[in-house]
């Protein structure tokens, strides 16, 4: 599956998770409540997260992502974002 | 290790680099680790370490003495007293920024791997604003020239900056202005210009803003 592919599909826990684990690129799992600034993920990578949600429909800024970088957190970024559009 | 030689006046702060191994190779980094770092993976302990070993550095430069600064609350570093500054890493390369406090009210670093065409053009429309000068090829050199505009203003206006916040006005080999877009601090006004500077470093940008802590003649 392509990069493309995968940031073109519906977005879900396990989408989010997946994108998470390419962008940290050399981690096979990650903790979902663990600072992903531990995992050494570049700010850059966060506005590359940001700018594939916006394609998605769903408006989370970078400033958001970046005050608590958690898989958990951004997903409950994202579900109260979806919900509004 | 390198730095400015004999840096640290009011004209310019102290910049070094330290290159370090990005897959956090090479054992225990040689610096105390923060409890907050405790959990964190390899790759991130190493990037720390490069850090503290660049801010160190040009504190020794700038003071003469070696001071590391340690991990303050908001895991930004602690800069000793009288002294302020800014570090940044990314893929093997950690810069740091140090001067005076009398000298400086900020002090900005930031260092990116440049952006492939693919991620610049997925980024440029958060990363850009209208009035931004620098076109789809300059998204790295924007993004980082802002992340160094925030690192210095921080102490000045506290957080709650985008990337919205400010534009490339204007933009020569090695230097730019960056114009804010909004009143962000009584004397941080929109419209103000901050100049910046930039290099390219092999496969990365660098850019630094320094903002002087009284205003300068001319």
């Amino acid at each position: 599956m392509t990069e493309t592919d995968l940031a073109a599909q519906p977005l879900s826990r396990d989408w989010l998770e997946t994108r998470v684990l390419a962008l940290i690129e050399d981690e096979t799992e990650i903790d979902p409540s663990e600072n992903l600034i531990f995992y050494g993920l570049d700010s850059i990578r966060v506005m590359e997260l940001s700018s594939e949600l916006a394609q998605h429909g769903v408006t989370v800024s970078f400033e958001e992502l970046a005050l608590d970088p958690t898989v958990e957190r951004w997903w409950s970024l994202i579900e109260a974002r979806r919900g509004d559009g | 290790m390198t730095a400015d030689p004999g840096a640290g006046d009011r004209l310019r702060p102290v910049f070094a680099l330290c290159r370090y191994d990005p897959a956090g190779g090479g054992g225990q980094p040689p610096v105390p680790l923060p409890p907050q770092l405790a959990r964190a993976r390899p790759k991130r302990r190493a990037e720390y370490a490069a850090g503290r070993l660049a801010a160190r550095e040009a504190l020794r430069r700038l003071t003469g003495a070696a001071l590391l600064p340690l991990m303050g609350e908001d895991r930004a570093p602690a800069w000793p007293p009288g002294t302020t500054g800014a570090i940044s890493h990314s893929d093997g390369v950690a810069v740091a920024l140090a001067g005076w406090r009398r000298d400086w009210a900020g002090l900005g670093v930031d260092i990116e791997t440049w952006p492939s065409p693919s991620l610049a053009e997925a980024i440029a429309p958060l990363v850009l604003t209208p009035a931004d000068i620098a076109g789809p090829e300059g998204v790295g050199l924007a993004f980082s020239a802002k992340e160094s505009l925030y690192k210095a203003l921080h102490p000045i206006v506290g957080g709650e900056l985008g990337f919205a916040d400010a534009s490339i006005a204007e933009l020569s080999r090695r230097e730019g202005l960056l114009r804010l877009e909004r009143d962000l601090a009584p004397g941080w006004s929109r419209g103000r210009l901050v100049p910046f500077r930039h290099a390219r470093l092999g496969a990365q940008v660098l850019t630094q803003v320094s903002l002087p802590a009284r205003p300068q003649p001319g």
